[in-house]
């Protein structure tokens, strides 16, 4: 994945459709098993989301069985 | 973003404001092409006039010294003179106490000059242009809000429109109207007999002009923190 370029102010990235590629689930699975919209969903996985919820994240994570930093990184490191 | 449906009920709402610019609108242009302005629509300016824009201009004013009073002096000597009871003053038929008072009266001119009938046109068309103005703006805030733009910068400003149009259109129109009148009475026969009363420019425009510009700085800081929300996931 290529890095994201600096916008609004940060380098986060999110990790989303890599880690639903990994596991063989759709967005719309995850949207099912973690309780959030699709739309927000497609936010985050195509790293247009400008701030995220932490209930959006703690639905995320354990959907997915993972940690928070499994699901975002700084763009470029 | 979602945008409300165009069946929502603020399409009505939306169509009912243009309706009512629309009209305003109409009335305004009335004024310019009736017996005072063009006289395009009823040259005949009567005081009895059906619609006001064909009216002959008629003002109020206080006629001076004692004729002003004769009126209701002469009204209030035909009611009777009063008594004194143990309830108090009464009527000459018991009927509750009342007294006639003041010197007003009206004055049409029917000999107005061209710029006097035109600065009397455009004293009395302009509120219902301004009215028009307003209501036109508010539509327009409501298709904003409508198409889910609600809180962009445009509504912000044209709510600031619409306190300016009341806040200083109205005290505005109440002095031209005040000096139209002075001017019709001061080149008229009735000169040295009446004078036109006092201003009276009201304060409520003001007020609520002060609290629609709260309202637009309220409503640029929602637009901030609607922004600020945007991508919020």
């Amino acid at each position: 994945m290529s890095p994201v370029p600096v916008e609004d102010g940060h380098r986060i990235e999110c990790t989303l459709d890599a880690m639903l590629a990994a596991r063989g689930m759709t967005l719309t699975e995850l949207a099912e098993r973690a309780g959030v919209s699709i739309v927000n969903l497609s936010v985050l996985k195509n790293n247009r989301a400008r701030a995220v919820r932490f209930s959006t994240l703690t639905a995320v994570c354990e959907a997915l069985r993972c940690d928070v930093a499994d699901l975002l990184r700084m763009s470029g490191s | 973003m979602e945008t409300l449906s165009k069946r929502s009920p603020l399409v009505v709402v939306e169509a009912a404001l243009g309706v009512l610019g629309v009209l305003s609108l109409l009335l305004a242009l009335f004024w310019i092409v009736g017996g005072n302005g063009l006289g395009f629509v009823g040259g005949d300016r009567t005081p009895d006039s059906f619609l006001a824009a064909q009216a002959v201009p008629t003002v109020d004013v206080h006629v001076r010294g004692e004729i002003g009073v004769s009126t209701a002096a002469a009204a209030s000597k035909a009611m009777g003179p009063a008594r004194d009871t143990s309830n108090g003053t009464v009527g000459a038929d018991g009927s509750a106490y009342a007294e006639f008072i003041g010197n007003s009266a009206q004055v049409s001119f029917w000999a107005p000059t061209s710029l006097q009938r035109w600065a009397w046109v455009a004293s009395h068309a302009a509120p219902a242009a301004g009215m028009a103005v307003i209501w036109l703006l508010l539509a327009r805030i409501v298709r904003s809000v409508r198409r889910g733009e609600g809180f962009g910068k445009s509504t912000t400003r044209r709510i600031l429109i619409v306190a300016a149009l009341v806040g200083v259109g109205v005290p505005l129109v109440q002095v031209s109207q005040w000096l139209v009148a002075r001017w019709l009475l001061a080149t008229s026969a009735a000169r040295n007999v009446a004078e036109i009363p006092p201003v009276k420019v009201a304060i409520w425009p003001v007020a609520v002009a002060v609290v629609l510009v709260v309202l637009a700085v309220a409503w640029l800081e929602g637009g901030r923190m609607r922004r600020e929300l945007e991508g919020l996931v």
